[in-house]
């Protein structure tokens, strides 16, 4: 096997066009007289030329998603809108570069309606698609006056905790004491959003973005603190202001309060493109509070 | 867009908004299956093949344009069909002869690659994740086997490197029944 995997790195080498003229010359001289080498050359030829083929594919299916839909658009005039997801699921759409393809969450969007209008008869609901964006990152925490800070370097001295623990937007630990000079994460932030071919920007990327939630969230002042998930909907407009939004999974009042607000005082964003023109997106993120000793509590809405 | 756009867009990686432009040709493409026996689901996964060979045209080596991306397009397509058809046992009844004037003169060389590639294309499909997932970000996105093992979890550099021959040779394998499957059905040049 040694000797096949050798004979592989040079066809690779050969075809990749990375051999000096000399080597090039003895490698093509040895084509000439070994039969079994010219055949692997065009076997692997064709298969690396068939993974490029293969690469293509997740952005012909996504296009052709995005065809059809602008072709019904007209005439079904703003009425009910279904996607149907006809891509099939392969996994070049579970890369890194297009994680977002992943998970395909429908939401049904009541109709849309004028703030103390009655809708207009045809406007039904309207499905939206979302695709996942788990942003993986690496963060630590650091502890500072009694503060909790974000930090992108590791601190010097800091004890590093499993990758698994939870960071709450919050600012508060999941675990462990005040005694803790930093702590490392490596957090799955999952904001879901209407596919679109450029994704709107929060200003300084998705770390800020997440930097941003820590430092605004407050938690409730309350007797008794609560942890959970509050899922928040929002639209970024094509302006980049924050539109429409609403609790999609409640905790309970005075933390869904809390979430809207912080999502409703955002700086502007920089909007979703489409063909180079800004579009509106939906996106929807679940922010998570965390109070120590405190489970995880049924969600009241 | 306008074919000069279409292009300037593939070259700079703006495939999405390239692709839903060049959809607009679909129709003309779905109109000649539904003539020719083929139905509507055919027609987009002959049209998406035609995409696929296309863009591999714009991005790859000397590429020259001698007709409209519209006319580039119907030859491809016309031509894979044709070639459906006879595994099908069929023959293309509405293919006038007078068409293949404005059919680029290197077409049938270039579908002829492509049809081998699109049997790796097949082949590759029936791998298992892992070793596509290898495959991929060796040959496709070019990274190196360090950070394939690293972010794969593979031992090392070598382990990686071992795992990438096992999958090629798999590949290759698959690749070759097919090929051999596939000739067997077609009893032509």
């Amino acid at each position: 096997m040694r000797n096949e995997l050798e004979l592989l790195e040079l066809v690779d080498r050969y075809l990749e066009g990375a051999m000096d003229a000399t080597e090039r010359a003895a490698f093509e001289q040895r084509l000439t007289t070994e039969p079994e080498l010219n055949v692997l050359l065009l076997d692997q030829r064709s298969l690396r030329e068939g993974l490029e083929r293969l690469a293509l594919r997740p952005a012909v299916a996504k296009a052709y998603q995005a065809h059809r839909f602008g072709k019904w658009k007209p005439w079904l005039g703003g009425a009910s809108l279904v996607i149907i997801a006809a891509a099939g699921w392969s996994l070049w759409e579970r890369m890194p570069r297009e994680v977002h393809e992943e998970p395909v969450i429908e939401h049904v969007e009541p109709a849309p309606s004028d703030a103390g209008s009655v809708p207009a008869p045809d406007a039904g609901p309207r499905t939206i698609r979302y695709e996942v964006d788990t942003i993986i990152d690496t963060v630590y925490r650091v502890l500072e006056n009694g503060k909790w800070r974000t930090v992108k370097e590791r601190p010097e001295g800091a004890q590093v905790m499993s990758d698994s623990t939870t960071l709450s937007p919050a600012g508060r630990p999941t675990t462990g004491s005040s005694k803790e000079i930093g702590l490392a994460t490596r957090t799955p932030l999952p904001l879901r959003m209407e596919p679109v071919e450029t994704k709107p920007e929060f200003p300084g990327g998705m770390s800020a973005f997440y930097t941003y939630l820590e430092a605004s969230i407050k938690h409730p002042d309350l007797t008794k603190p609560l942890s959970g998930t509050v899922e928040v909907g929002f639209t970024i407009n094509a302006e980049g202001q924050v539109e429409s939004a609403e609790i999609v999974k409640g905790l309970n009042p005075p933390y869904n309060a809390e979430a809207l607000r912080v999502i409703r005082s955002m700086p502007r964003w920089k909007p979703a493109e489409t063909d180079g023109k800004p579009v509106p997106c939906r996106l929807q993120m679940p922010m998570q509070f965390r109070n120590p000793g405190v489970e995880d509590g049924p969600g009241l809405k | 867009m306008s074919d000069p756009e279409i292009l300037e867009a593939i070259r700079n990686g703006r495939d999405h908004a390239a692709f839903v432009a060049l959809y607009t040709h679909l129709p003309k493409v779905a109109h000649l299956v539904r003539q020719n026996s083929g139905s509507k689901d055919d027609a987009k996964d002959l049209f998406q093949d035609a995409l696929v060979i296309f863009h591999r045209k714009v991005r790859g080596e000397g590429f020259t344009l001698t007709s409209s991306i519209s006319t580039f397009l119907f030859a491809v397509c016309r031509n894979l069909w044709r070639e459906e058809l006879r595994r099908r046992n069929r023959t293309l009844t509405n293919w006038k002869l007078e068409d293949q004037a404005d059919e680029p003169a290197d077409l049938t060389a270039l579908l002829a690659r492509e049809g081998e590639y699109s049997v790796a294309e097949k082949a590759l499909k029936t791998l298992g994740e892992k070793c596509l997932d290898v495959l991929k970000r060796f040959y496709v996105l070019h990274e190196p086997l360090q950070a394939i093992a690293k972010t794969l979890g593979f031992a090392g550099e070598g382990a990686a490197k071992t795992r990438k021959y096992k999958c090629l040779e798999a590949a290759r394998r698959r690749y070759k029944e097919l090929l051999s499957a596939d000739r067997s059905t077609i009893q032509h040049a």
